[in-house]
């Protein structure tokens, strides 16, 4: 098809329906006919999440769940003739505020600013059913409202809520259940719903309870082993019995009864209480860390056995002051990111660890964890509490680097356990780097404050000391030095002929690794860096940036 | 070249054991289409309703259903189309989140309406109430308008800016 043939308008209105946003926003500009045309439209489709704020409107794309405002429009009749009579695949109502004729397939109410009733469902109930309900921090339901969304959702999500008792009621297909974040529920929700699964008085596809303490988790899995023993008296249809997923669900604790899946091929693995130790020591060493956390809450044996092993996680393990996240060390590996929440999945996971980087102020350590590297974010006023949390993260041997963060009063005792316990050393906001002159690592690294501009001082001090032998490093980087001191540093080492000095020094010929430092001045990142590689040959010096291709002496 | 519409798929020439609706097109050709294909359309099931037929002898001796706003090469597609369609399930208009095809279908769809230049096919489905074919024109033609600037979108239309400059203004 080339053309636009004439149509009537309820086709025109289904042309519309498969229009994004943008579009659908051009075509009610081109004249006052498709103006009109779109806001009357009754099959305007947008499968993106509406937020619909007091202050603000935000229409952000499903697929990846980013909160980005695709759609900044300020003028109050080009959202009513936008939204007027819309559909949304997601609303998320944070106000009391809508257009008319929205309806919604998937509803999410925030509780702090509007309280849900039944006639707020009503408004926005699309064609058939309800994909899912969602509301946050709604406590005390009334009988009538969760009978609506029995009847008129497939889905119900209640979230943030600390106690339970009042959604036993709710019957939907797909059920969710988070808890408080500052409170794990008392109440023996999960194992009420899965025995009134099996006894035939509820009829639930999925239904999931995050949050839940890991107690009622055992007692889960008790439950479901004592269902187990009675399967084969079940008469048709519930010859299945339910699928019990249990474990950490991004760092909650989880508990998943699926009556979907087949019970026997899909479940947890549950290792035999008496499997042999080094077996499951050899089973848990192929896990990633969250099904590791899985199985370890299968029963009391594995999650010993999980704790006391001596384990190696190849991710940044980053402490803030209420969360714990690990993300891969390997930066291409695109793996999500793994939220840890709760003391239990900590000590699971960390307990006789060694982790690829901390990074950290204070770490709350598990026992016996180390790290291969060590990121400090911020300066330490006791240099004895420092040195002390250096020794109890330190791995056998040397640590692969430690960093340091605004650091800017280094004690020598600090700068003397780096040089005898670390391979790298890196600096980051610095501004004053001739506290850190003694630093005598196999690689430095100096990262100036962006705001400031170091001097040429400690370049040009790290490569006389190497010059005369005083210091053997691999590497040493300068970044963040303005351009005036990286040609300030090259031409003093153009007077003092460091080949020469290198020859006569250690007995290295020309090109031989380790015969002269190479020297690369130039911008990594938009910062100046000044580099001095003593396993490169000197004859390629390279001044990038720096209107100078390149240089050899 | 215009299509041979004596030895089209939806030909009257077409085996005597299967059911077949038959048509007459706007220019007079006689069509037949197998009776899965035939009820996609809303059109052949109410005419089938209002004269009582509901068994398959009734439909063979059926008189033809005059289609006098499709003309003969549009009915040609609309029969392909049918043909690739008859054993999907019902085409649900409200609820288009339960009319999902798989990757194979769509790839047809898309390929089979990418090669069309006649504009009569919307018409034609409109006019024969075929919705999964009316949804899939309506999905090309928006197809035809994602992305284009105001000004495109006014030249694919042929509208005329009737906006003043305030209004317009306003409406950013």
């Amino acid at each position: 098809m080339t053309q636009i043939p004439p149509l009537p308008v309820e086709i025109q209105h289904l042309i519309m329906s498969y229009l994004p946003p943008k579009s659908l926003f051009k075509t009610a500009l081109a004249s006052r006919q498709t103006w009109e045309l779109v806001k009357n439209c009754r099959l305007k489709y947008f499968e993106e999440l509406l937020i619909l704020r007091d202050t603000s409107v935000s229409l952000v794309p499903t697929a990846n769940g980013w909160e980005i405002e695709v759609l900044h429009i300020e003028a109050p009749q080009t959202l009513q003739m936008l939204f007027t009579h819309a559909t949304l695949e997601r609303l998320r109502l944070c106000s009391d505020f809508y257009f008319t004729g929205m309806k919604a397939r998937n509803l999410e109410i925030d509780t702090d600013h509007t309280r849900p009733d039944v006639d707020l469902l009503q408004i926005f109930h699309p064609i058939g059913k309800y994909n899912s309900i969602r509301v946050a921090g709604l406590e005390n339901p009334s009988l009538e409202f969760i009978e609506y969304i029995n009847e008129n959702s497939r889905g119900f999500v209640v979230d943030r809520v600390p106690q339970f008792q009042s959604y036993q009621g709710a019957r939907t297909e797909f059920l969710e259940f988070r808890a408080h974040p500052d409170e794990e529920p008392a109440d023996r929700l999960p194992c009420v719903y899965m025995r009134d699964w099996v006894d035939g008085k509820r009829d639930f596809t999925r239904c999931r309870f995050i949050g839940w303490p890991y107690e009622i988790m055992m007692d889960m899995i008790m439950l479901q082993v004592e269902l187990e023993e009675e399967a084969v008296f079940y008469p048709k249809p519930r010859q299945r019995l339910p699928l019990l997923r249990i474990g950490s669900k991004d760092g909650e604790c989880h508990v998943e009864i699926d009556t979907l899946a087949e019970y026997s091929s899909h479940r947890m693995p549950m290792l035999a209480p008496n499997l042999p130790p080094e077996i499951l020591h050899q089973i848990l060493s192929y896990v990633d860390p969250k099904t590791y956390f899985k199985m370890a809450c299968t029963c009391k044996y594995n999650w010993k056995a999980a704790t006391i092993r001596s384990k190696s996680w190849d991710y940044r393990v980053i402490y803030r002051q209420d969360s714990v996240t690990m993300v891969h060390a390997d930066a291409d590996r695109d793996l999500p990111m793994i939220h840890i929440e709760g003391t239990k999945c900590l000590k699971v996971l960390f307990t006789n660890a060694t982790v690829h980087t901390i990074v950290c102020d204070w770490p709350r350590l598990s026992p016996g964890m180390k790290a291969k590297n060590v990121e400090l974010t911020q300066g330490f006023a006791q240099p004895h509490l420092l040195l002390m949390l250096l020794a109890a993260m330190k791995p056998p041997g040397k640590f692969d680097s430690i960093r340091v963060s605004q650091y800017e009063d280094p004690s020598p005792v600090f700068i003397e356990y780096v040089n005898e316990n670390s391979k790298g050393f890196v600096a980051d906001m610095v501004v004053n780097c001739w506290k850190y002159h003694e630093i005598n690592t196999e690689s430095i690294e100096f990262r100036a404050d962006p705001t400031a501009w170091p001097t040429w001082e400690s370049p040009s001090r790290f490569i006389e000391a190497w010059r005369y032998g005083d210091r053997d490093f691999r590497r040493c980087r300068f970044v963040g030095w303005s351009p005036a001191v990286v040609w300030h540093v090259l031409s003093k080492l153009e007077d003092l002929d460091a080949r020469q000095q290198a020859r006569q020094g250690n007995g290295r010929r020309d090109g031989e690794p380790g015969s002269a430092p190479m020297i690369r001045a130039g911008r990594v990142n938009a910062d100046s860096v000044i580099e001095f590689d003593t396993t490169k040959t000197i004859l390629k010096i390279v001044m990038e940036d720096l209107g100078v291709a390149q240089a050899s002496y | 070249m215009a299509p041979n519409f004596e030895e089209a798929p939806g030909s009257s020439k077409r085996l005597k054991e299967e059911i077949l609706y038959r048509f007459h097109s706007k220019e007079g050709h006689e069509f037949t289409m197998e009776k899965a294909a035939a009820e996609l359309s809303g059109v052949v099931k109410q005419i089938s309703q209002d004269l009582g037929i509901d068994d398959d002898e009734s439909i063979r001796n059926m008189k033809p259903i005059p289609l006098i706003n499709v003309s003969s090469e549009a009915f040609h597609y609309v029969v392909k189309w049918c043909e690739q369609h008859k054993t999907m399930p019902p085409w649900e208009q409200d609820k288009w989140w339960l009319n999902e095809r798989d990757e194979e279908m769509k790839k047809w769809e898309n390929e089979f309406l990418g090669g069309l230049t006649s504009e009569q096919l919307f018409d034609a489905a409109n006019y024969m109430d075929i919705k999964c074919l009316l949804d899939k024109c309506a999905e090309t033609v928006a197809g035809m308008i994602k992305g284009k600037s105001v000004e495109e979108i006014r030249e694919i239309w042929e509208l005329e800016n009737d906006f003043t400059p305030e209004e317009e203004e306003a409406m950013k």
